[in-house]
């Protein structure tokens, strides 16, 4: 495990979506590496550190974790379900993004013990807000417990 | 018969399970052409002809409108199919709340006076907040230009239960359109103010939930009277 990493993953399965989020990240000029997988089961291997993601050089375990809740093979409640039964990887920060503030979703992430539910920014200014507060918050002022580094 | 409403019922609800998933999924393509354009024009905005930099901001601005109408379907298909529990309500906190939370319903915008004391009603607190922050909402907004809102807030104790009045001192409504306006998507004054046509249908479900009624008293120019007829707890 790389200590020093100050790695976001970001599990996403609409190349849009992805392209947008990095654009606000550039745009906020975060600086931490950005990870992105593209379905729920690719983020469950990275976060085990299984098969193409086992060099943690390369793919280093994320300081947060930014889950898109409706993705193909595994959708992000159920990354999220395997996280939270993983001793180790549990108290992972990790945020929730969605097209819409379903309450059904929202109650049953907030259940599962997420740190925030996020319905997606339509527009880029309110997305590159988002990106600040997410560097500004979960990226600087958070501390995370040592066995979740 | 029982089996006939039973398939019919089941029919309604994956109708409403299809429209809501429809509208959902309808917010991503929505958000990349808005933001798509959005970068274009920031990237762009020196290079651009004046021409091409206003067919952008059009473009934008469209994506914009169908996104809030997208936002308002959803809002009606979530409280046609959302579970609801009634409880008793403290109207007058909420209606605060409401207008604590709303920079637009606050002066210099409009006034709102409130008859104090409201009595309590039964409804679903999420519902009703809906409820009355489209009405105040409109009561505002449907203003002639340049008009300060007033709004009073007052309560009819009835044989039914409680009925809540909203009166404006706004542009008012034909008689004739005062029946197709709780219906999806109808808009009495189209060009001159913006909306989707679909806050009062909402209005009209929520309460429909709620075991309530909702109506208009109002003439072109006097003001509009909206109530919600709900019951006692």
């Amino acid at each position: 495990m790389n200590i020093n990493a100050q790695t976001v993953l970001l599990a996403e399965d609409d190349p849009n979506d992805v392209f947008l989020f990095k654009h606000a990240f550039e745009s906020a000029r975060v600086d931490n590496r950005l990870q992105v997988v593209n379905d729920g089961q690719q983020a469950i291997d990275y976060l085990s550190g299984a098969g193409e993601f086992a060099d943690r050089d390369k793919f280093p375990f994320p300081t947060l974790l930014v889950l898109d809740v409706k993705m193909p093979r595994k959708t992000g409640i159920e990354v999220l379900q395997w996280l939270k039964k993983q001793e180790n990887l549990s108290c992972l920060p990790t945020i929730m993004l969605s097209s819409s503030a379903n309450p059904e979703d929202v109650e049953n992430t907030y259940r599962l013990g997420v740190n925030a539910f996020v319905v997606k920014p339509q527009g880029t200014e309110s997305r590159v807000d988002l990106a600040k507060l997410i560097k500004g918050f979960w990226l600087t002022f958070n501390e995370l417990p040592n066995v979740c580094r | 018969m029982a089996e006939r409403t039973h398939e019919l019922q089941k029919a309604v609800a994956e109708l409403e399970a299809f429209s809501y998933s429809l509208t959902h999924d309808m917010r991503a393509p929505l958000r990349t052409i808005q933001s798509f354009n959005e970068i274009v024009l920031e990237h762009g905005r020196d290079k651009l002809a004046p021409e091409d930099v206003e067919l952008l901001r059009r473009t934008i601005e469209s994506s914009r409108r169908l996104d809030r109408l997208v936002l308002d379907l959803l809002e009606f298909t979530r409280i046609s199919r959302s579970p609801i529990r009634l409880e008793a309500v403290d109207v007058e906190h909420l209606i605060d709340t409401i207008i604590g939370e709303r920079l637009e319903l606050q002066p210099p915008k409009a006034v709102i006076k409130i008859q104090r004391p409201l009595p309590h009603v039964s409804a679903n607190p999420p519902s009703l907040t809906q409820c009355i922050a489209n009405l105040l909402e409109n009561a505002v907004k449907f203003v002639p230009a340049g008009a300060v809102a007033e709004v009073s807030v007052y309560a009819e104790q009835n044989e039914a239960g409680v009925r809540l009045c909203f009166k404006d001192n706004g542009i008012g409504i034909n008689k004739k359109e005062q029946d197709r306006l709780f219906h999806m998507f109808q808009r009495v004054h189209s060009t001159s103010y913006p909306g989707t046509g679909i806050g009062l249908a909402i209005v009209r479900k929520a309460v429909e939930r709620m075991h309530g009624q909702t109506g208009v008293q109002s003439e072109l120019g006097q003001g509009s009277c909206f109530w919600l007829q709900l019951r006692r707890p």
